[in-house]
């Protein structure tokens, strides 16, 4: 798959997902397997946790992470303990998580783990940092139950977006809502220096000479509330599209009112991939839905669960 | 009174420790949980490593770094030596752990060897490298740690059947057996070395805290103590670390100052507003709690008696209180006369003392704590205040030089000089106060 070429250029990669079983963990699996396929050394890691055998929400069978010998991961203390493969401890970090600390590991044969990595994005770029000392080349991230966090460019370089029927078996729904994530994710970056004024999202409440602004960067999260109060023709800066939890129907209302949203740090689109199938067993034509993501975001999409059979196959 | 107990003490104690760089977070922890120490030969005998660190570990940049390189994964794994002690079966990750700090002990221990010689109270000729050799059977002396092959030949068996069909559920339980019962092993032959990996860890503490401390001094105008066995004590040139650096980031000057004090004979400090006389009070604090945690001070050299109890009560707002701040001064200075009255040995500090009374009470109550301090032989007071008092026991005078060719100097000079100088509205007019205030303030004055 071209992608993964793509994929090699950056040093930390986060793969996330639009909603829960929209394939994310067979995408890391496949990227997972290719890249071991080309000898890179690969660390791997989860925000929150990922990789258990059935889903908590919907009580569906989930692919499990499958790493190859060689691997270098990072999960917390209790998963690291009931792995399924043989491994040597590398480092015990000063991350808690509730389920203890995150231990650094290499595998030394093939299995399955659940990932339960650093919850604060903090934590997880310091994990990243002290990888590296392993010999790493390629740090993967694996985003838990639709939080893009691990995306924002402050953790990792680039990002795989995986999409599918999960998030909506509506064909049309799932390209709107997948191309309006794209858009966020590929948003301009910020040409000023500096903004005229500069709010923070906690502290709440515009300037008063609002209107006669021309730009304003938000500190903390941008919502629907702050970006329908700003005046028309406004430049909104934020830190990065992370931090974004705005509607379509209000940012299409703030483009109307000729206003410009840019981000301060952009992240690496490396790919789209998409799960043809829903959790309750739905399926959607994987052909039609790539075709149609793939016209509609004007870059290749790829059903990796399709690429997975036709590589087993090769 | 551990150090951890005293952070939030107005002498700035806090500032001091937040200044040191320690490797390791055990190093940090360890300090703070350091006990007071009342005995003059255990402070010695500290002291004694500190000034080892100081003049051949410290001056030698790269074994230096070498040693703070090396410390930095050190945790505190008391939790996992303790239950070792017990009998309990370890996992991968504690021993990992145990493996680390083995290593890592055998490194510092060696290093330090090469330079400073054998140090006794660090325990140095320890060795752990049989506990290395346990959990490194294949002598590579990494950190990493699995179970390894080499510990079992039917483990070494499993797992190559394992290679060619790793999803066999019967071989993975018969892996996961294999390891149990190798843990029980090195559960049982790592367990006698327990109390001497307890002691490794201790002292990798301990070398943490004197690296970081001996570096502090090689940065800094900090010296290790005498100890004096007269009752008689001298700091010369001292400064408060955090004073100084507000007055150094302002871009002024801070000035070093001399200060003697004696048991059994109270010290009055008198002198104008503004004259330093509460930051050499705080001062004399730190440097007397320094001691006694066995730190050195920011001072070009010192003697100091020991105490067994040190009191610092100065004016400063108790924010949970529900007593006004006269209520809470005579609370705790009731509670520093009970106890000095039993004969303990203590340095009492007191920063203007009951000076948010009428002056006439004021006055007399404070007079009256010079006379009842000075009549009990284990007491040294230090005393600062604005009121006259006229003390029946003799008492030394400090009075701080003041105001001189329009500067302060904060310098004190012994003074049979009794009068309360009279500065305050020099020092106001130097800050630029209403002029009509103080010309009004003045002009009542004269007419008295």
């Amino acid at each position: 798959m071209p992608f993964i070429d793509r994929l090699c250029r950056f040093k930390s990669v986060s793969v996330v997902g639009m909603e829960k079983n929209s394939g994310k963990t067979e995408c890391l699996n496949y990227i997972l397997k290719r890249l071991s396929s080309l000898h890179v050394p690969v660390a791997v890691s989860s925000i929150g946790m990922d990789g258990e055998a059935v889903d908590q929400l919907y009580g569906n069978r989930k692919p499990a992470i499958t790493l190859d010998e060689g691997t270098v991961f990072g999960t917390s203390e209790k998963h690291f303990l009931s792995r399924r493969m043989e491994a040597e401890v590398l480092d015990v970090t000063d991350i808690s998580t509730s389920l203890g600390m995150v231990v650094t590991a290499r595998t030394l044969r093939k299995g399955n783990v659940i990932l339960s990595g650093p919850v604060m994005t903090s934590d997880m770029r310091k994990w990243i940092d002290s990888v590296g000392c392993f010999g790493v080349e390629i740090t993967l991230l694996d985003g838990a139950l639709s939080r893009l966090s691990s995306a924002s460019p402050a953790v990792s370089d680039a990002l795989v977006l995986s999409t599918g029927a999960a998030y909506s078996i509506n064909m049309k729904e799932l390209v709107r809502a997948t191309a309006y994530t794209v858009e966020m994710v590929m948003l301009p970056l910020c040409t000023r220096r500096t903004a005229v004024c500069r709010i923070s999202s906690f502290s709440g409440g515009l300037p008063e000479n609002i209107d006669e602004l021309d730009s304003v960067e938000i500190k903390g999260a941008l919502t629907d509330k702050t970006l329908l109060s700003m005046p028309d023709g406004m430049e909104v800066i934020v830190s990065d599209f992370t931090k974004i939890f705005v509607t379509e129907a209000v940012y299409r209302d703030f483009q109307r009112r000729k206003g410009k949203l840019t981000v301060r740090n952009r992240s690496e689109l490396i790919a789209v991939c998409a799960n043809p199938v829903a959790p309750n067993g739905y399926r959607l034509d994987s052909e039609k839905m790539c075709e149609a993501l793939s016209d509609r975001l004007g870059m290749p999409v790829y059903n990796v669960f399709e690429e997975s059979a036709k590589k087993d196959e090769e | 009174m551990k150090l951890c107990d005293i952070l939030d003490s107005p002498c700035g104690i806090d500032f001091y420790v937040d200044s040191l760089r320690f490797s390791s977070p055990i190093g940090r922890k360890t300090l703070l949980e350091r006990r007071m120490m009342t005995d003059g030969d255990e402070i010695a005998k500290h002291y004694e490593v500190l000034a080892l660190f100081y003049s051949k570990v410290v001056c030698n940049a790269g074994v230096l770094l070498k040693i703070q390189d090396t410390l930095q994964p050190v945790k505190d794994i008391k939790v996992t030596l303790n239950r070792l002690a017990l009998g309990a079966v370890l996992d991968e990750i504690q021993l990992f752990e145990i493996k680390r700090v083995a290593l890592v002990w055998e490194k510092v221990r060696r290093l330090l060897i090469e330079t400073a010689g054998q140090i006794e109270m660090l325990g140095t000729s320890e060795s752990l490298e049989d506990v290395v050799d346990v959990l490194d059977p294949e002598k590579l002396r990494i950190e990493s740690f699995y179970i390894y092959d080499c510990y079992s030949p039917s483990l070494a068996k499993i797992r190559h059947r394992l290679k060619i069909s790793p999803e066999d559920v019967n071989l993975l339980a018969d892996e996961k057996e294999e390891e149990h019962a190798i843990l029980i092993q090195l559960a049982g032959k790592l367990k006698p070395a327990a109390k001497r990996l307890e002691k490794a860890l201790d002292s990798l503490a301990e070398i943490d805290i004197n690296c970081a401390v001996a570096d502090y001094m090689q940065h800094g105008s900090l010296c290790i103590p005498k100890i004096s066995g007269t009752g008689k004590s001298m700091i010369v040139g001292y400064s408060n670390p955090e004073v100084e650096s507000q007055v150094e980031k302002e871009g002024g000057i801070y000035q070093y100052c001399d200060i003697v004090f004696k048991r059994g004979v109270p010290t009055i400090v008198i002198g104008a507003n503004m004259g330093g006389k509460s930051v050499t009070l705080k001062t004399v604090a730190l440097c007397q709690y320094l001691l006694q945690f066995a730190l050195p001070l920011p001072a070009c050299n010192a003697t100091l008696c020991v105490e067994e109890k040190i009191y610092l009560i100065t004016p400063e707002e108790r924010p949970s209180s529900a007593l006004s701040s006269f209520g809470n001064e005579m609370k705790e200075i009731d509670s520093m006369l009970r106890s000095t009255g039993n004969g303990e040995k203590s340095l009492v500090i007191l920063d203007e003392p009951c000076r948010s009374t009428n002056p006439v009470e004021g006055s007399a109550m404070v007079e009256a704590l010079a006379d009842l301090t000075a009549r009990r032989k284990n007491v040294t007071l230090i005393l600062a205040t604005h009121y006259c008092i006229l003390p029946v026991e003799e008492c030394r005078w400090l009075r701080v030089i003041g105001i001189e060719n329009g500067k302060m100097n904060y310098a004190l000079v012994e003074s049979s000089d009794r009068e309360i100088p009279q500065e305050a509205l020099n020092v106001a007019s130097q800050l630029g106060v209403d002029e009509e205030w103080l010309g009004l303030a003045k002009k009542i004055l004269n007419d008295k």
